[in-house]
């Protein structure tokens, strides 16, 4: 076969009685092969980034090591909105939930806004027993939030 | 015809008599037109052949290249609309459910849960300026983008970062002024755009929830963060800087 394919190119190659517009229009075929090919691939890559699949389990998680629960509570929202729910990532929505359910119940706290910040509060506590294998943050969410605070 | 030698009849097709064996001049010089006539015509009709294939062949490749050009420029045209088409899609998709999704929007104004407001918005497209949700959300999604970078800004700040670095003392002067303008906007007038009282309600905790964060966490006094919203941009980088920079010594 492969043997088959190397006469034929040589005969294509040597033959000399090919009119040079055939070897014009074969040249301008493969150009245009790559450039199809280019093509494909560029939309492919337009397709893929503008059908956003929203955060994936390492980007939450990064955020979680890092102590950086704003991003992740934006990252959370961003793919709730998606359509992406909790299913595997539950502990990590948790988290988020339980971060900006704690702000704002000690900001609506502060701010005198009881039922508000009873609602939050409430919300808090339904994020606390979801946090699984992050139950650890909540300390660590909570020294964050109780701690900062400004005498 | 006849043998000019013994006079036998003979045809075109012998080249030698019969009966004397002599050679038919006439049929050698018949046979050989012939088989001249037989070479032209052979060498002609390959000629029409060749110029046949090379037609054929030139057509097939145009008719290739041409497909590939089509395909290639159909590509790079989808590649370039491929937002614009995603962004139409999903906003008719959100305008077909607007009874359902302001449901959820207004739940979310109502709890001030400003975070999905923005998230829910933005994966939608759901903008200020067009479509079914400007008219009643106008001025809660561009409050609520701005409310969401400043708080995400502020946060990061007081519990992650260096917050007396210049850098992010500019970047949180920005996203103070941001916020402020976003407030201060009248609403559009060429989306009719309506006052409604759940949208005031929730542009009013907006600014509660950042005052609020400045005098919890922040250092600010109560006046001093109600007067963010009057200082000037030099104003607020200022007290900014002598909030949060000190704290940072502090801590």
């Amino acid at each position: 076969m492969k043997d088959k394919l190397i006469a034929k190119c040589r005969d294509w190659f040597q033959n000399g009685k090919r009119h040079p517009i055939l070897f014009v229009l074969d040249a301008a075929r493969i150009g245009m092969c790559v450039v199809f090919l280019v093509a494909l691939s560029h939309a492919a890559g337009e397709f893929s980034y503008a059908f956003d699949q929203g955060y994936d389990e390492d980007e939450l998680y990064y955020k979680i090591q890092y102590g950086d629960y704003s991003q992740l509570t934006e990252f959370v929202w961003h793919n709730r909105a998606q359509g992406i729910g909790e299913g595997a990532l539950g502990d990590y929505y948790a988290v988020a939930d339980y971060y900006h359910a704690s702000l704002l119940y000690h900001l609506c706290k502060d701010a005198g806004n009881e039922p508000l910040a009873e609602h939050w509060s409430s919300k808090m506590q339904d994020a606390a027993q979801k946090l699984g294998s992050f139950a650890a943050e909540k300390e660590k969410i909570d020294s964050l939030l109780a701690g900062q605070k400004s005498p | 015809m006849q043998c000019e030698y013994c006079g036998s009849p003979l045809s075109l097709e012998d080249e030698v008599c019969p009966h004397c064996g002599q050679p038919n001049k006439h049929a050698q010089k018949h046979l050989a037109d012939m088989r001249r006539y037989q070479g032209e015509f052979e060498s002609t009709k390959r000629r029409v052949y060749e110029k046949t294939d090379l037609h054929n062949q030139v057509l097939v490749r145009l008719i290739f290249l041409a497909v590939l050009v089509l395909l290639s420029t159909g590509l790079f045209w989808l590649a370039d609309n491929v937002f614009s088409i995603q962004r139409s899609l999903s906003q008719r998709k959100a305008d077909r459910a607007y009874e359902a999704n302001a449901q959820l929007l207004d739940g979310y104004l109502e709890e001030g849960n400003f975070q999905a407001f923005d998230a829910f918005c933005q994966a939608n497209y759901i903008t200020s300026y067009e479509g079914a949700y400007a008219a009643k959300y106008g001025r809660a999604i561009r409050a609520s983008s701005a409310y969401v970078q400043l708080m995400n800004q502020l946060e990061e700040d007081v519990f992650l970062w260096d917050a007396s670095e210049a850098v992010r003392q500019k970047w949180l002067g920005d996203a103070f002024d941001y916020f402020y303008q976003s407030l201060a906007y009248e609403p559009y007038a060429f989306t009719q755009e309506t006052e409604d009282p759940l949208v005031a309600q929730a542009l009013g905790q907006m600014e509660v929830n950042v005052e609020q964060f400045l005098v919890s966490y922040c250092a600010f006094t109560p006046e001093e963060a109600a007067g963010m919203k009057d200082l000037s941009l030099a104003g607020r980088a200022v007290l900014l800087e002598q909030k949060l920079g000190g704290q940072q010594d502090e801590r």
